[in-house]
């Protein structure tokens, strides 16, 4: 039976999610971290009371971006002193710290106010699927990936890429090249019988 | 150009052999090759078999659909060549297309193209590449 006393701590209750990142995009999925780590998807939400819960972003060396964003999308720092201003494609940033740019599109993800750092304290993300027991202890709940990750052509059983139908059958002209060691390309052309 | 069909029940293609007899004597042979999905190939009287593979099919094909995209690829990576499919010119782009965006998805990671010669760049121009992409069709 459900005491009141109950339903009130668990709504007050502060709750660990679980992301994982592999596949998807950082800022669209930083949107919704955001949202979680304010606590905008608790009816009983305000932005002064602090009702934001946890959440743990995994596999965040596996995000994938849009297009060519790899090599145009550049991040920008200046250090405050002179000559200190320096640009970053996301690819190198990426490949040097891999929980980076999840962390920076999540924090300009929120309203830039005093609660930002208080509520970044409470993102917890890893590269990999390796996370410490004593956090992976606290996860609850787990929040669903935004964008439906495509199958490989490796994950598919041999009999199921067999079991596809078919679409063309060769055409008569069609000349298969048989490779040997010292054949030079231009013997294929006076082949044909 | 008008395809020619072959009204006979079985379509060969051929595959040339090459053998030394002597030091300057090569012999060069078409040997005809039945192709091993014979019998197996998509076809029903509510297509439209006058047209190509694909745009009889009247399908919406995205980068994601790897088995259809398999079909139109050699083993090394590259595309077969039209005279080889029978597709049109238009789905022949489409399908190039495709293909390039599930390579660069990572979604065909045997199939991928190989170098042909020696590297013009060097390799930290493409470091960008390794890491996957996705489209939104």
């Amino acid at each position: 039976m459900a005491h009141n006393r109950v339903v009130q701590w668990s709504t007050m209750s502060r709750i660990w999610w679980l992301y994982d990142a592999k596949y998807q995009c950082p800022f669209r999925s930083a949107r919704i971290i955001a949202g979680y780590l304010q606590g905008q998807h608790k009816p009983i939400y305000h932005a002064l009371s602090d009702v934001g819960d946890h959440v743990v972003v995994i596999n965040s060396r596996h995000i994938a971006m849009r297009e060519e964003l790899w090599r145009t999308f550049t991040f920008s720092y200046h250090t405050g002193y002179a000559k200190g201003f320096s640009r970053t494609p996301a690819w190198r940033l990426h490949s040097m710290e891999p929980t980076m740019m999840i962390e920076k599109a999540v924090y300009s993800n929120m309203p830039g106010f005093l609660l930002r750092r208080k509520y970044m304290r409470r993102l917890h993300i890893y590269p990999d699927e390796e996370v410490p027991p004593e956090i992976i202890g606290n996860v609850c709940d787990q929040i669903q990936q935004i964008q439906k990750v495509p199958k490989r052509l490796d994950e598919y059983t041999a009999e199921e890429i067999q079991a596809f139908p078919k679409l063309f059958d060769w055409s008569e002209e069609y000349v298969i090249e048989n490779i040997s060691a010292d054949k030079p390309k231009d013997t294929v052309k006076a082949a044909k019988k | 150009m008008i395809r020619q069909f072959s009204t006979s029940q079985s379509v060969f293609a051929i595959k040339v052999k090459e053998t030394r007899e002597s030091k300057d004597v090569i012999i060069i042979e078409g040997e005809k090759v039945e192709s091993p999905w014979k019998g197996k190939v998509l076809k029903s009287d509510e297509l439209n078999n006058d047209a190509c593979p694909i745009c009889r099919l009247n399908l919406d094909i995205k980068y994601t659909d790897v088995l259809i995209l398999r079909q139109f690829m050699t083993e090394k990576g590259g595309m077969l060549p039209r005279r080889a499919t029978g597709v049109c010119k238009k789905s022949q782009k489409e399908l190039q297309d495709a293909i390039h965006k599930a390579q660069r998805a990572g979604l065909m990671p045997e199939l991928r193209p190989q170098p042909k010669r020696q590297r013009m760049y060097p390799v930290s121009n493409f470091m960008w590449k390794r890491f996957p992409a996705f489209y939104d069709d």
